[in-house]
């Protein structure tokens, strides 16, 4: 026998100390963690937002149309450079002098603008009829990216811009026909050649298009199986078969489904390459076992004790599960559909395969016009070389960011709110 | 029924405790009975006194034994054998304690006669306190073995003690019919030879609780067959 | 002598190939109060399920006999579950009120099954059951509350309400006191004692005291044997069976 234990309460000091240190080097090493976490986390947002800025303000330059050019020209044989050129004259009256009435030049001023806006507006102001009656007509319209860069870096080394073009500038400077505004078009428009009339339009309605396809396929079918499986059918070793494979499913990179997507929809059916339809299709293949697997949690931890409650009262199985189960679990089932809408939100890799990376220069219309969405988007921004690209995707991904983080915390908000304890 | 132990074994020792103080009760009262023969057979007053002076303490016992089984009723809700044990331990200890007052009546009986009585008085006496006296060991014998048998065995002892106790009488009657001188002693021993009879009495019923005790249902045969 | 409500004849009850009931034949007086008494794990709350097919959603459990209410067996084809579960009431060890108000926990039965006419009567029927579960004067004007908000005890009690409110022939309790003071305790004890008036109550309890103080008969069981049954005075002061004697006197298991 070993000696009696009796109760010490003067335990060895040296043991104490180091439990004691221990226990405060853990916590160190806690915090520590924690910190460099929500650095990391910070200066990733900080550098994001950084870059950023500069897409949502743009440059404007005022353009002056003179009206009587429009009126001598008809609809049909109106060329955009039969408006351009005498709007770049009356903008820059120094284009009229005979040194410089050279076509070069004029290319030179009409590349101090978006090329491709120019014509736009232009061609805006010759199908508006009031325009007649004033002489000349004013528009301000959005200078090119290296303009901007000029502006924003005025160093020598940068030969973007010839000392013809920084005379253009100065003049319009010097007479106020420049300003600094909120870029509309980020917001309005949709993928373009040049960075600087680009958009994440397009993109979010065609994210939003494929999401609504993917939730109207995936809610009803995914909630019902999960409500089966959980709730109906018997506990065999079918359901739990099943059960794994669907966990499996939920856990399978998404690239595989894209390719479900593209034999299934694309090359089966038939359906137009890069829709928002197909898009939505193959996400909702993959938010299905996302859905099913939260669902069948959120079932799962409603607990029995309810469930014999209501049996031993005498209602039948679908009473239990309308009246008790779905109820109370509801609030966790729509937690998992947002955190798995933000999920498939930010998913890119299955709608590559599917024909969604493509450069789609106007919204769509319809469930079968091609678009992309934003994360794609996003990446197709990033692959392209010129600066002003940069900003513009790191400015796609901050609103995809405010998305995303706008539906976990719904998801966090429902949680908190209609969660009943029991 | 073999007895085995209680989870609780402090509810064991308790148990075991109640039975002790039964039985020291009872060898109290069996030294009693050793006293008052000595104090018959020598018709000394002064020893029976002793008996009278004695019989507190086992009033004192009673009254323990009472509240340590009330308590116990109380702490540890006995059920069925145990509850049958502490039960019949309270009504063994009542008897006990009317054993021993009868014992105290002897004693005053020894007071009055006065005087050393004739042998042909104290030899039938002294052999009836001495049956009782086995039956009020085997008694308790049987209570602390819970022998049901030996119970029954005291029981029909019990009839002996009656017979000699009837003879007793016979044999006084005639000794008062020989001589009215004798009636005073006579009446005093008839009365000392009621007393002692009702200790058997008392020993049948503790045997009667015994039963009961070990098999919870009633000493259905009857008394006098 | 009026006849038995339930019988249950050679009822054997597996789970998977385990044997947890063996061969339990017994009846169940009517209006009068059953306690099913043994060591933990030994099937008193297999058993009671069984009474209103609780086991039915286990999909391992497996019963064999036949259990008569009424002379009607409860396993057989033509009964119907939840027409049984209607007459076969339960309150489960563990209080479990809805997680909605007190007076919807109550009204959850009757609107079930359809019980009543008019909401007044619904109101009413809430009412008596509360009264008769000896709440009511507790939670009387605060029906809307959440039924999960009251005490452990007063949780039980609203089970308890909630059973009786459809009106069961039988009422099945699994430790309903396991975890209510002595003073509920008591209340349940006496609510029984009243229901059993018209109720035929089976009640599974540890508590040996609470066994003895409101039952007319009580079961023993060990390790899936009725190992004795009979009047609670007869269990309580002089029980036939040694390993009864054994459980109700706190003694360690004899092997024989
Ligand atoms: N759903 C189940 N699946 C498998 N075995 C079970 C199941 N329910 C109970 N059992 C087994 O059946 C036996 C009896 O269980 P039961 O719940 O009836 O015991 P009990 O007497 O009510 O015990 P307690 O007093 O602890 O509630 C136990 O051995 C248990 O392991
Ligand atoms: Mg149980």
């Amino acid at each position: 026998m070993t000696k009696e234990l009796t109760p010490s309460y003067t335990l060895p000091k040296k043991r104490l100390f180091r439990r004691h240190l221990l226990n405060r080097l853990f916590a160190l090493v806690g915090q520590l963690a924690v910190f460099s976490a929500v650095g990391i986390l910070v200066s990733m947002l900080v550098a994001i937002v950084w870059w950023a800025l500069p897409t949502f303000t743009s440059l404007a330059l005022e353009v002056t149309i003179p009206s009587v050019q429009v009126s001598h020209h008809t609809f049909s044989t109106s060329s955009s450079q039969d408006v351009v050129s005498p709007a770049l004259h009356a903008t820059f009256p120094i284009l009229n002098e005979p040194q410089f009435n050279h076509p070069q030049y004029e290319r030179q001023a009409e590349r101090l603008f978006s090329y491709l806006l120019f014509r736009e507006i232009t061609s805006s102001q010759e199908s508006a009829p009031l325009l007649r009656a004033s002489p000349n007509t004013t528009a301000w319209v959005t200078a090119s990216q290296e303009v901007v860069e000029t502006l924003s870096h005025p160093s020598p080394h940068h030969v973007k811009l010839s000392s013809f073009q920084k005379a253009l500038l100065h003049t319009l400077e010097d007479n106020e026909k420049m300003r600094w505004q909120f870029n509309w078009y980020f917001f309005t428009g949709s993928d373009a050649q040049n960075s600087e009339i680009c958009g994440i339009w397009g993109a979010l309605l065609g994210t939003l298009y494929a999401l609504g396809v993917a939730l109207c396929i995936a809610l009803p079918i995914g909630v019902g199986t999960a409500i089966y499986l959980q709730e109906i059918a018997k506990d065999s070793s079918w359901t739990r078969f099943v059960g794994v494979n669907l966990n499996n499913l939920a856990a399978v990179p998404s690239v595989v489904f894209g390719l479900l997507g593209l034999a299934l929809f694309l090359t089966f059916l038939k359906l137009p390459r890069s829709s928002a339809l197909v898009g939505g299709l193959t996400l909702g293949l993959m938010f299905l076992p996302i859905i099913i697997v939260s669902t069948r949690s959120s079932l799962k931890a409603v607990p029995k004790s309810l469930r014999h409650a209501a049996l031993a009262l005498g209602a039948s199985s679908s009473q239990v599960i309308f009246h008790q189960v779905f109820p109370l679990a509801l609030p966790g089932i729509l937690t998992g559909i947002f955190l798995g809408i933000a999920r498939i939100m930010g998913e890119s890799a299955c709608l590559l395969l599917v024909g969604m990376m493509a450069f789609i220069p106007s919204p769509p219309t319809s469930l079968l016009s091609p678009t992309t969405v934003l994360p794609l988007q996003i990446y197709q921004w990033v692959e392209r070389p010129e600066k002003g690209f940069d900003e513009l995707s790191s400015a796609a991904i901050l609103i995809l960011l405010l998305l995303l983080g706008g539906l976990s915390w719904i998801a966090l908000f429902l949680k908190s709110k209609f969660e009943k304890k029991w | 029924m073999t007895t085995s132990d209680h989870i609780v074994k402090a509810y064991d020792d308790e148990l075991n405790h109640l039975t002790f103080m039964i039985v020291s009760m009872g060898k109290k009262v069996d030294v009693q009975l050793d006293r008052i023969i000595e104090a018959l057979s020598e018709g000394s007053v002064e020893k029976a006194k002793k008996v009278i002076d004695h019989d507190p303490e086992i009033d004192l016992l009673e009254k323990e034994i009472d509240t340590y089984a009330v308590r116990l009723i109380a702490l540890r809700q006995p059920l069925a054998t145990d509850l049958r044990n502490v039960i019949s331990a309270l009504k063994i200890s009542a008897h006990l304690e009317r054993m021993a007052d009868y014992v105290v009546n002897v004693a005053k009986r020894t007071c009055s006669l006065g005087t050393k009585p004739l042998p042909h008085y104290i030899t039938p006496i002294v052999r009836l306190i001495r049956s009782v006296q086995s039956m009020l060991r085997d008694v308790l014998d049987a209570y602390v073995q819970r022998d049901d048998q030996a119970a029954h065995r005291v029981w029909e002892q019990d009839t002996e003690v009656d017979e000699s106790y009837n003879g007793f009488v016979r044999e006084l009657l005639t000794y008062m019919m020989e001589d009215p001188r004798n009636i005073t002693p006579c009446i005093h021993f008839l009365f000392i030879a009621k007393n002692i009879e009702r200790l058997g009495d008392h020993i049948t019923n503790i045997a009667e609780h015994i039963h009961y005790l070990i098999h919870g249902t009633l000493w259905t045969e009857s008394r006098h067959t | 002598m009026t006849p038995p409500k339930l019988i249950a004849t050679h009822l054997n009850l597996f789970y998977g190939n385990r044997q947890a009931l063996f061969d339990i034949n017994v009846s169940i007086a009517r209006n009068q109060v059953t306690a099913l008494i043994g060591p933990s794990g030994c099937g008193k709350s297999s058993f009671l399920k069984c009474l209103n097919r609780m086991n039915d959603p286990i999909s391992e459990a497996r019963v064999e006999g036949t259990i008569l209410l009424d002379k009607e067996n409860i396993y057989s084809r033509s009964m119907d579950v939840v027409q049984l579960r209607a007459r076969v009431g339960m309150v489960f060890q563990k209080p479990n009120p809805f997680p909605k108000s007190i007076f919807d926990n109550v009204a959850y039965g009757p609107r079930i099954h359809g019980l009543f006419r008019s909401n007044q009567e619904l109101v009413e029927i809430v009412e008596k059951s509360l009264k008769r579960a000896g709440l009511w004067e507790e939670v009387k004007d605060r029906l809307d509350q959440q039924g999960t908000s009251l005490s452990g005890g007063q949780q039980q009690r609203l089970c308890i309400a909630r059973a009786i409110a459809v009106n069961p022939e039988v009422i099945l309790m699994d430790e309903p006191c396991s975890a209510l003071d002595p003073i509920a305790t008591a209340k349940v004890d006496e609510l029984i004692d009243e229901l059993s008036h018209r109720y035929t109550i089976v009640i599974v309890t540890h508590s040996l005291q609470q066994a003895a103080r409101v039952s007319h008969s009580v079961g023993y069981f060990n390790k899936g044997y009725l190992v004795e049954f009979g009047e609670t005075g007869d269990i309580f002061t002089n029980p036939k069976n040694a390993r009864t004697l054994d459980y109700i006197t706190g003694r360690t298991y004899r092997r024989t």
